[in-house]
């Protein structure tokens, strides 16, 4: 596997600093760590005293309403595409920025593709698992293959029709 | 069994292709070698799928065929189009 | 028409390059076809049965003359030199190869063309009434909010994954000529309460094996809030739509399994997180984009008295007026249809001569635009009554004046098993013998409106459910097997056919069509059409016909 971060809006290869922790396993003293929201819900109690980041693996039918209230405690929502024809979590992913405010990591794992990458991006994703044995170089190519966007989404990117409507800037009147 | 022959899609052009005895693709079904037995077709089709992994096939089965005066047809009509082209003369 | 700025220009071009890539790396196997498949389809590109298809859009079914040109040179250089016009107003060519289709893509970007999202579970091509602009009933040209839903739609970063495809249709006028109930969202327009135009909203209609007609999702939706609104339906069937069942994840299911209301409170409730986001459609935008349909620069003339008297003179020319005319809004003015539908052709297939030579007629007569229908015909929407006569000569020489619309050889078939990988039967050599058997008997009796609709398969490409009479082609112990329905309407009347009872074989449908509608002329009224008829009378008669009294 490898990582992809666009935290900064520039797409690299990136260390992951972060653990995803299966169900039942014992969490790192030492490095922040992920959890299934199965395992959230079930043991809540039991990692609030921890002060390493958290972070939250959403497979593709979990809902993140679920817990919205918990939305602070995560410095990482990963959200899980199990194959190319599953669009679900490009909703969930815009919700998260664009109506639940979430400014942490979003992170797309599971079976990201190259060319899905630039709409995951503008659906509020900032960092991207690549399977193995997929080019990350490719993949990185990959941003910006279209600079056009038709539609306001989780991005800053402005939409064609705001882009043809600009209001050239004039100098104040005095 | 039933006689089988293999067939398949070039992946550069989608043209039909049938595979013969040498492991040749050809676009005439009169060229396909025919599998009289499970152990046959087995072998060929497991050979035929690695050539559709290296990617120059694309979907790779086993066709049923009848050996008739003028050459082999295959059972199916979706296969004699495929063999023979569209029914219809186009424009 | 709308012609694109260097911003759609850019997304095509850009899309056409990023397509090139994909295409590149499946050549050298760094994609492997389960990979590349589902990107190729996203490029309107199918593998059928003996080469790759691709479908071109045509948005909303308008074409420049310069256009129709490319896509002549296009089947001429990279098929074989004819493309099959589709119910969803595009059109296919049949015989293209994988390795020809970056540069392709290339010479319709040139002619400001693409193939985007024509196929894949994504928004599809939103289609509209073929005399838009044109109709006198008309409350509004749909033309430019087609275009605005294209643009939105067109790689939209959260709905290019969806359960299954979406199909949009718009209507400008209370005559439906685009089938707005058998979409997955029917938009008709309408004046709201304060004399401002918007739309009605139908949701969760669709052919294919569980026919379904559109509910009414709302009565009124103002025109500015059309985007935030098609958001919300759209955002609720990405999530609730189901995927594990390919047949169940049409958003018609969704509908008829929460319930209308269920479905609607869902809606509502999200468009009221969105409607005053950035999806509101700014005024300035709108303006811009109608301003692209403003009317051609017609000249005022008077109705044209050669044109009565050229009908008086010839009867052909008088029959095929009668059948291909449609009335313009402007006085002096008619719109034609162009038939695809000689007897015993392809319905829809169009030659790169033909092509060329309909541009050059479009220039002469129609202020050099085209249109496609959905019925597979084209439309030269502006042409001046006294220049009838001369094109109608012009088309009869190119075999275009068929004199057929909505008549019994206006049939619409899909490919079926000649061409397509999914068929279960063939259609167009039915369509063939159908339409050489009844143009003889409609030349004597005069049949009237009366359409025949064929589908190779359950897929129902070519809407069998809605033709007065449909025929659906299925394999049945290997054999082609066709079924019949009776009483579909896909206008503002519209209904789905009901099967008429046990199939019929390959060299007995055509004798089983023919026995319908003999028996019908026994029982027709006043030169009633034949879906009024049968609305009077139901379908036993035409059951005893073909199976005896069983």
């Amino acid at each position: 596997m490898t990582l992809i971060d666009y935290g900064n809006g520039s797409p690299a290869i990136a260390g992951d600093a972060w653990t995803h922790v299966a169900d039942g396993a014992v969490l790192p003293p030492d490095r922040p760590a992920t959890i299934s929201l199965e395992r959230w819900k079930a043991g809540r109690d039991g990692l609030t005293g921890r002060n390493l980041p958290l972070g939250i693996r959403l497979e593709s039918h979990e809902r993140i309403e679920e817990i919205l209230p918990d939305l602070p405690r995560f410095a990482l929502i990963a959200l899980d595409f199990p194959n190319l024809n599953d669009g679900r979590h490009f909703t969930t992913a815009r919700l998260l920025r664009e109506r639940y405010g979430f400014r942490g990591q979003l992170r797309a794992t599971g079976q990201v593709l190259r060319d899905q990458i630039d709409l995951m991006k503008r659906c509020g994703f900032d960092a991207f698992e690549l399977p193995a044995g997929k080019d990350a170089a490719s993949a990185i190519a990959a941003f910006g293959e279209i600079s056009v966007a038709y539609q306001p989404a989780a991005d800053a990117h402005p939409t064609a029709a705001q882009l043809r409507h600009r209001q050239p800037v004039q100098a104040m009147a005095s | 069994m039933a006689h089988l022959v293999i067939t398949g899609n070039r992946l550069r052009d989608g043209a039909v292709v049938w595979r013969g005895a040498a492991g040749d693709w050809s676009r005439d079904i009169a060229d396909a070698s025919i599998h009289a037995t499970e152990g046959q077709l087995a072998a060929s089709l497991d050979t035929a799928r690695l050539e559709e992994a290296s990617g120059r096939i694309i979907g790779v089965y086993e066709v049923e065929v009848e050996t008739r005066d003028h050459g082999v047809v295959p059972a199916r009509l979706r296969e004699r189009v495929r063999a023979d082209g569209p029914t219809v003369s186009v424009v | 028409m709308y012609a694109y700025d260097g911003l759609d220009e850019t997304l095509v071009r850009e899309r056409a390059t990023q397509f090139r890539g994909q295409v590149a790396r499946r050549i050298s196997g760094e994609l492997s076809e389960d990979d590349f498949k589902p990107l190729r389809l996203r490029n309107g590109l199918y593998l059928q049965l003996h080469a790759y298809m691709l479908r071109v859009a045509i948005p909303y079914g308008v074409l420049g003359s310069d256009q129709l040109r490319a896509l002549a040179r296009i089947a001429r250089r990279y098929d074989r030199g004819y493309g099959h016009f589709t119910t969803r107003q595009n059109i296919q060519f049949n015989w293209i190869r994988l390795a020809d289709t970056p540069d392709i893509l290339d010479e319709l970007a040139a002619a400001e063309m693409h193939a985007i999202q024509t196929s894949g579970n994504c928004i599809r091509n939103t289609t509209t009434d073929q005399f838009a602009g044109v109709a006198a009933d008309e409350i509004e040209d749909p033309r430019p909010w087609a275009e605005i839903i294209r643009q939105w739609s067109t790689l939209h970063p959260e709905f290019s994954f969806l359960p299954r495809k979406f199909k949009i249709a718009i209507s400008g006028s209370p005559s439906d000529r685009t089938a707005i109930a058998v979409h997955d969202i029917g938009l008709s327009m309408l004046h709201g309460p304060g004399g401002e135009t918007g739309f009605k909203v139908w949701v969760g209609g669709g052919l294919g094996r569980t026919p379904m007609l559109a509910e009414a999702l709302r009565d009124f939706l103002p025109g500015a809030d059309l985007l935030s609104y098609l958001e919300a339906i759209l955002r609720v069937f990405n999530i609730e739509g189901r995927r594990d069942n390919l047949y169940k994840s049409r958003i018609k299911i969704l509908v008829s399994t929460l319930g209308i209301d269920r479905f609607r409170d869902l809606v509502e409730a999200e468009w009221a997180q969105i409607r005053d986001s950035a999806l509101r459609l700014d005024e300035a935008e709108v303006s811009r984009i109608r301003a692209r349909f403003s009317p051609p620069a017609y000249e005022a003339t008077a109705e044209s008295g050669q044109f009565a008297g050229r009908r008086l003179e010839d009867a052909a020319f008088a029959r095929w007026s009668a059948a291909n005319l449609f009335p313009h809004k402007q006085p002096g003015y008619a719109a034609v249809t162009v038939s695809l539908k000689p007897v015993g052709g392809i319905p829809g297939d169009m030659a790169a001569d033909q092509m060329d030579a309909l541009a050059g007629l479009a220039d002469e007569y129609s202020h050099g635009e085209i249109r496609v229908t959905h019925r597979q015909n084209l439309i030269l929407a502006h042409v001046r009554q006294d220049s009838l006569y001369d094109l109608w000569r012009a088309l009869d020489s190119l075999g275009l004046a068929t004199p057929n619309l909505m008549r019994v050889t206006d049939i619409i078939a899909c490919p079926g098993l000649d061409f397509c990988g999914l068929a279960t039967a063939r259609s167009i050599p039915v369509a063939q013998r159908l339409s050489e058997r009844l143009a003889e008997i409609d030349e004597r009796h005069d049949l009237g409106e009366l359409t025949i609709n064929i589908s190779g398969c359950i897929n129902s490409c070519a809407h069998h459910h809605v033709g007065h009479i449909g025929i659906l082609g299925l394999e049945k112990a290997g054999a082609e097997s066709y079924q019949v329905t009776l009483g579909g309407s896909s206008a503002e009347d519209a209904s789905l056919g009901k099967i008429i009872g046990r199939g019929f074989g390959a060299d007995e449908i055509v004798t089983a069509i023919e026995t319908i509608i003999v028996t019908w002329l026994e029982l027709r009224q006043d030169g009633e059409r034949f879906l009024d008829s049968l609305r009077r009378i139901g379908p036993a008669p035409f059951r005893e016909a073909l199976y005896g009294r069983e």
